[in-house]
């Protein structure tokens, strides 16, 4: 792999990704992807988050599955960290929590692409005190 | 927390919940005195006085969700450890700084971690945040623009993980010698 060290190396790698790559559609549709949060306050970092998110972002596109990750501040879950907000197009969201890789697994197979429902879902009963 | 890229994670994300559009990140390495000075600007809500003295009270917290905030006095007391510090300033409505420092050769000094895979990803996963990184070390220093750099990739229908990949190996190769030599003065 060539080394990328300055401005001019990224945008020759784009100018070569941009003869190779095919279109894909995803971009035309934002309310069609699915939208995976991820908690990272301080609880959800210490306990392992980040790896959750970058489980993922690697793993969501080579399923094919048309996702954005994104990372949000503490859900209130934290007894329950690392926790996750999933949600599918039309669906309301769903938190899963404890979720490691093989939860990941799990979810991206059962839940995202299957629409089943999952162990380890967080209801959403906590009310916010105003 | 495992590594001080970790805090510095936790730190950014303290900026993007205060609503940050444009998030300073400065890296410096003393290779004299064998520290690592972080400081992290942000044009967020800010903090009134009364709050900044508050920040550091594990038992006080902005959240409605729970009733602590341990990140910085977690951080504040890892730093402190190792002979470093922790300083906040802010200004309400205008932003807030917080510096902290780690005295690497320390006994009590946690790895550094990986800070290339944190901006990268900080940069990939909040692309409406500008976020400006220098990093330096005596005389040499790199820096760049998280918008700029996304810029470059925007006609691309990339997918967040190669978008990230080219990022992580742009920033680690200008940031990993810089970071973890004793470069001569």
């Amino acid at each position: 792999m060539t080394k990328v060290k300055t401005l001019d190396d990224l945008i020759r790698l784009r100018d070569e990704l941009r003869t190779r790559i095919d279109l894909r559609e995803k971009g035309e549709h934002p309310d069609q992807l699915i939208q995976v949060k991820v908690a990272m306050a301080t609880c959800g970092i210490a306990s392992g988050a980040k790896e959750v998110m970058d489980y993922f972002i690697d793993e969501l596109p080579k399923r094919n599955v048309a996702a954005v990750v994104t990372q949000t501040g503490c859900m209130g879950y934290c007894y329950a960290e690392p926790t996750i907000e999933v949600t599918l197009p039309g669906k309301k969201p769903v938190v899963f929590g404890y979720v490691n890789k093989e939860k990941a697994d799990e979810i991206i197979e059962k839940y995202i692409k299957a629409g089943e429902l999952v162990d380890g879902i967080i209801p959403q009963t906590f009310k916010k005190p105003s | 927390m495992e590594n001080i890229a970790l805090h510095l994670l936790d730190i950014i994300q303290n900026s993007i919940e205060a609503q940050s559009s444009h998030i300073a990140v400065e890296i410096e390495k003393d290779s004299i005195t064998r520290q690592l000075r972080i400081t992290v600007t942000d044009n967020g809500k800010g903090m009134s006085e009364q709050t900044i003295n508050n920040a550091l009270d594990p038992f006080y917290t902005s959240r409605t969700t729970r009733k602590v905030g341990m990140g910085l006095p977690l951080l504040k007391q890892q730093a402190e450890q190792t002979g470093g510090f922790l300083l906040i300033t802010s200004e309400l409505n205008k932003g807030t700084t917080v510096s902290f420092c780690f005295h690497l050769a320390h006994i009590d000094c946690p790895p550094i971690g990986d800070l290339a895979d944190i901006m990268s990803t900080l940069f990939v996963v909040n692309p409406e945040i500008n976020f400006s990184l220098c990093v330096r070390n005596g005389v040499f220093s790199f820096s760049c623009e998280s918008k700029q750099i996304l810029g470059i990739f925007k006609d691309l229908p990339l997918s967040q993980k190669e978008l990230r990949q080219y990022i992580f190996q742009f920033l680690s190769e200008n940031m990993n010698w810089l970071i973890h030599q004793n470069v001569p003065q």
